[in-house]
């Protein structure tokens, strides 16, 4: 089997047999072995083999699988009942676990976070990291990985970023992000750049000061609270209060630490990655230009991720033009490129200066239409969903349906040349600013939505 | 939908609808607009599939010609509009006539309801009965409306009024007669055809009779303007006060706004059929304009359907099933009427997963005759999975299949405002939610009177209306805001002259405090229920 890095190489036509096949032979190989998945199946009268015609049934929601313990536990705070949610996380993966394993567990945890690391430590042998979603509804997603699987993660998304944006061993990586947390896509940050050596030489910074656990997070937002007197306080002391340090203190120390890196990297000549949220770089950008703005070595590079996910009085047009106009990397105005991702995925889509997002190649995308069957075209307007049986790990089917409106090209198998991207690289591609969210939930005419 | 794919042969008619008598001096000057819909969305011009509706911008001299004209329309007297409706009616019905052709052409692609959709709700027109609706234009409720249900003149079933205010229990009085408006305008939603009409005929019974204009929906624009067409040709006395026309509202500046504002000031009734937030705005546009009109609101509602464990039989579930299945599927469930949460009483005979099992083989039944045109299958398969989630931990049950055009689900989760509201707005593209409760009277107590007073409506109900304990149920649901009370199966034809959000034709006429009605349209429900069944049997048989 090919090795990730080595897809890159493989002609469009070699890559679906070789993906399909994967795909087929990961479901056989999960449907015994994972409940979760196995009762997915089931619902949709799917069996323990498929063929390429059942592709579209096996796609699971993003927005729902690693939820789901929400649904099944009858409370968004695993926390409260560690045996029950040790049962569900059970369920979702495809490894039997003796059930002394779990014995460490205590009744309850007092945090979401305190529960998640007692998770890591049972099963540290494994190595297990428990990554969670944004949480900006309040309900995050929780999923486990162990070290083959985090480990693909890792590789996928930083082979990805070294193959599409350039960049190399001796860039010095400023994350505005801070270093603990569980979000996916900075947990994957903060163990990618230790693994690959960036840590030890010392070329890795994060410039946000305080944790994000799921729990501040949860809090922060205050749209899932503690019922009772708990959620009360939490509604009206403790999330005006965090807010309030999150913007008063914690985001001008970030811009500050932040400016103050990128000036020193400037003065020394050291080619900088400066990565983070589009509003966040924003606030950098802005504080940057009061001083006439910043040129930094050639080389240098900006990134975006997580996409805006809060309402932010400028849109993500207008923050890359600000970017642009205030940070210089050589000659002109410097690189500033997105990327594209979701917790539940361990891999990544990079800009390319063409504007659109390229998925790895060893990964096997397509667009869904209105009725969740997969559009048979290489240009498919529809929901992205991906199968990534190369490197999603076998902890669990890394087939999903997102909940990201795209217009998708070269997906699935249908590669047309004619179509490839003017960037040279002959991967799918999500055309430049098309990746829409599209929510589920619409009202309709005179019935009303409470 | 593949990129790249040449755009069909496009549809285009008419979208508004004035007298044929004051067309050309009322258009002289216009300028004409088309807007493209297709499914339920406006699209751009050339789309392949799409309907274009035409519509004019009118000058003031225009404008004013139409106001003049409308105002010095005839009289026609009910019973021959009543006549003449049930004639178009006929015409709907006939596949051979051109009546039914447009109709067929022009809905369905625009709108996305199906054909065979549209011909069975347009099938019941010919019941239109617009008799009791004068009757109750001209009705002057008792004062003891306010203490309890009261008879409604010529009408199965009763009324009572719920006060907002405590005062309006006090006093003699209740109802006072006002002055007839001059001037109706209303404004009409597009998510189900015929609001607009809806609104013109509700002019048609007063007397004397008012100018009529009624705002079209872009969503819907083409069902009023031909129905009304088809009643002109009969007689354009019977019309010769109605206008159905487009205009854009919600802009305060600009010449939008002053189209609006000047309608606005000619009104002395508006009755807005919209969503809330559009109400709101045309109700800023109304202070904007300095105007003064009394204004009814038809915003957006919430029903739901309630069973008593006496129906959970055998013999009764059966006639039920089919009904409430029924119900579910009319309009894809975008109805104010629709059901949303279908209450069900434990301890009978039968129980609610046996009720969510025969509902599911109903919508099975019922699915190929009524096919869905604006249900989202991929929300379906969404709350599919999310309440499969909810099963394996044993808080629900799922009863419909992956690739059914619906989904049935028992829901036994306990139930927070939250989570309350999240079903509710669950219960969409035919989408049934089965919930059980230990006893009918837990209803109003323990759900509706958690819910918005104002955006509650109907409870459609399969009960035993002769029963002690019914009364006061219907009671407790009007108190929580319910303001109609009517036999499972009826949602896709309710009748005209009862409460409509809790307001009564004779409230078009008169002035009263501020509250609502709440009215049960039936005696006997039981008979009724099983009158309906026979009914919808013998649709289903044809076939």
């Amino acid at each position: 089997m090919p090795t990730l890095p080595e897809f890159y190489t493989l002609p469009p036509d070699d890559r679906h047999p070789l993906l399909l096949s994967a795909v087929l032979a990961q479901h056989a190989w999960h449907y015994p072995r994972n409940t979760a998945y196995r009762n997915h199946c089931a619902s949709r009268d799917v069996g323990p083999t498929i063929d390429e015609n059942d592709l579209a049934r096996v796609l699971r929601p993003t927005a729902q699988t690693f939820k789901s313990y929400i649904a099944e536990l009858g409370t968004p705070f695993p926390q409260d009942c560690p045996a029950d949610f040790a049962r569900w996380v059970e369920t979702q993966l495809s490894v039997e676990i003796a059930p002394e394993r779990w014995a460490p567990l205590r009744r309850r945890y007092g945090s979401l976070e305190a529960l998640l690391a007692a998770l890591e430590q049972c099963f540290a042998g494994e190595g297990w990291r428990i990554a969670t979603s944004s949480g900006t509804s309040g309900r995050a997603s929780i999923m486990v990985r162990d070290a083959d699987t985090f480990s693909l993660a890792l590789d996928g998304f930083f082979l990805g970023i070294q193959h599409a944006w350039g960049i190399d061993l001796e860039t010095r990586l400023i994350f505005v992000m801070p270093r603990q947390t569980r979000i996916a896509m900075a947990q994957a940050a903060y163990f990618g750049t230790e693994k690959l050596g960036y840590v030890a030489r010392g070329l890795v910074d994060y410039t946000i000061p305080f944790p994000a656990p799921p729990d501040i997070i949860r809090i922060r937002t205050a749209r899932t609270l503690r019922p009772g007197v708990r959620g009360w306080l939490e509604q009206h002391i403790a999330a005006p209060l965090m807010n309030w340090l999150g913007e008063h203190m914690a985001l001008p120390r970030s811009i500050r630490a932040t400016a103050d890196l990128l000036r020193r990297c400037a003065a020394t000549g050291e080619k900088v990655m400066l990565f983070g949220a589009p509003n966040q770089l924003h606030g950098v950008a802005l504080a940057l230009r009061e001083t006439g703005g910043l040129t930094l070595p050639p080389g240098s590079l900006v990134g975006t991720g997580g996409g805006m996910k809060e309402a932010y009085p400028h849109t993500f047009a207008e923050i890359r033009r600000d970017i642009g106009a205030t940070l210089r990397s050589g000659n002109g105005p410097i690189t500033v490129r997105d990327v594209y991702g979701m917790a539940e995925a361990n891999w990544a889509a990079f800009e390319c200066p063409e504007g659109h997002h390229h998925l790895p190649p060893w990964l096997y995308a397509v667009a869904l239409d209105a009725t969740d069957a997969i559009i048979p075209a290489p240009d498919a307007e529809g929901i992205l969903a991906f199968y990534d049986p190369f490197g999603g790990g076998a902890l669990f089917p890394p087939f999903f349906k997102t909940t990201d409106r795209v217009y998708l090209i070269n997906g699935g198998p249908w590669y047309d040349p004619a179509r490839a991207c003017p960037c040279g690289e002959p991967t799918a591609y999500i055309v430049a600013g098309t990746i829409a969210r599209a929510d589920l939930l619409d009202e309709s005419g005179c019935a009303g939505q409470v | 939908m593949a990129i790249g794919e040449v755009p069909m042969e496009t549809l285009t008619a008419e979208g508004y609808w004035i007298p044929r008598a004051l067309r050309e001096r009322v258009l002289e000057g216009a300028t004409f607009e088309t807007t493209w819909g297709h499914h339920a969305r406006l699209v751009a011009p050339g789309t392949p599939g799409a309907t274009g509706a035409v519509w004019p911008r009118l000058t003031d001299a225009g404008r004013r010609a139409l106001w003049d004209g409308l105002r010095a329309a005839p009289q026609a007297p009910v019973a021959a509009l009543e006549a003449a409706l049930q004639q178009v009616a006929r015409r709907l019905a006939d596949p051979g006539d051109a009546l039914c052709g447009a109709v067929s052409t022009l809905l369905p692609p625009h709108t996305g309801y199906p054909a065979a959709m549209l011909g069975f709700a347009f099938g019941f027109f010919q019941e239109l009965a617009l008799t009791p609706l004068a009757r109750m234009a001209a009705w002057t409720p008792p004062a003891t409306v306010r203490r309890g249900f009261v008879p409604l003149p010529g009408l199965p079933g009763a009324v009572r009024f719920y006060p907002a205010r405590l005062g309006a229990w006090l006093g003699k009085g209740f109802a006072r007669p006002v002055a007839p408006p001059r001037t109706l305008v209303g404004f009409a939603s597009g998510n189900i055809p015929g609001a607009a009409l809806l609104i013109a005929l509700l002019g048609q019974v007063l007397d004397p009779r008012p100018a009529v204009i009624a705002r079209n929906s872009r969503r819907e624009p083409f069902f009023t303007p031909l129905l009304l067409g088809a009643l002109e040709e009969i007689d354009p006395a019977l019309v010769a006060n109605v206008a159905v026309l487009l205009w854009d509202y919600g802009h305060a500046d600009g010449p939008e706004g002053a189209v609006q504002a000047a309608v606005l000031r000619e009104a002395d009734l508006v009755l807005m059929v919209a969503g809330d937030t559009t109400i709101a705005e045309i109700e800023a546009d109304i202070h904007r304009a300095g105007a003064t009109p009394r204004v009814h609101r038809h915003g957006h509602k919430i029903s739901f359907i309630a069973v008593a464990r006496a129906l959970l039989t055998p013999e009764r579930l059966s006639l039920l099933a089919p009904l409430a299945a029924l119900d579910t599927a009319i309009w894809d469930q975008n109805g104010c009427l629709s059901p949303r949460l279908h209450f069900v009483e434990e301890g009978g005979r039968l129980a609610p997963e046996d009720y969510a099992l025969a509902v599911t083989e109903a919508l099975r039944a019922i699915s190929p005759r009524l096919p869905g045109g604006l249900v989202d299958v991929r929300r379906l398969h969404a709350r599919f999975d999310a309440f499969h989630a909810l099963a394996a931990g044993g808080r629900a049950t799922v009863h419909s299949a992956y690739d059914d055009p619906f989904l049935v689900v028992v829901d036994r989760r306990p139930y927070d405002a939250r989570t309350l509201a999240e079903a509710i707005n669950d219960a969409q593209d035919r989408t049934v939610i089965v919930r059980p409760v230990p006893a009918l009277a837990a209803v109003p107590r323990d759900y509706l009177r958690r819910l918005p007073a104002g955006n509650l409506q109907t409870l459609s109900v399969a009960l035993d209306s002769r029963a002690p304990e019914f009364l006061p149920f219907a009671g407790a649901a009007g108190r929580c805001g319910i303001t109609a009370l009517r036999t499972v199966g009826r949602a896709a034809f309710p009748g005209l002259a009862y409460s409509w959000d809790g307001l009564l034709p004779c409230d078009l006429v008169a002035a009263r405090p501020a509250g609502h009605y709440t009215t049960i349209e039936f005696d006997d429900a039981l008979a009724q229920i099983a009158e309906t069944a026979a009914r919808v049997r013998g649709w289903l048989a044809q076939g």
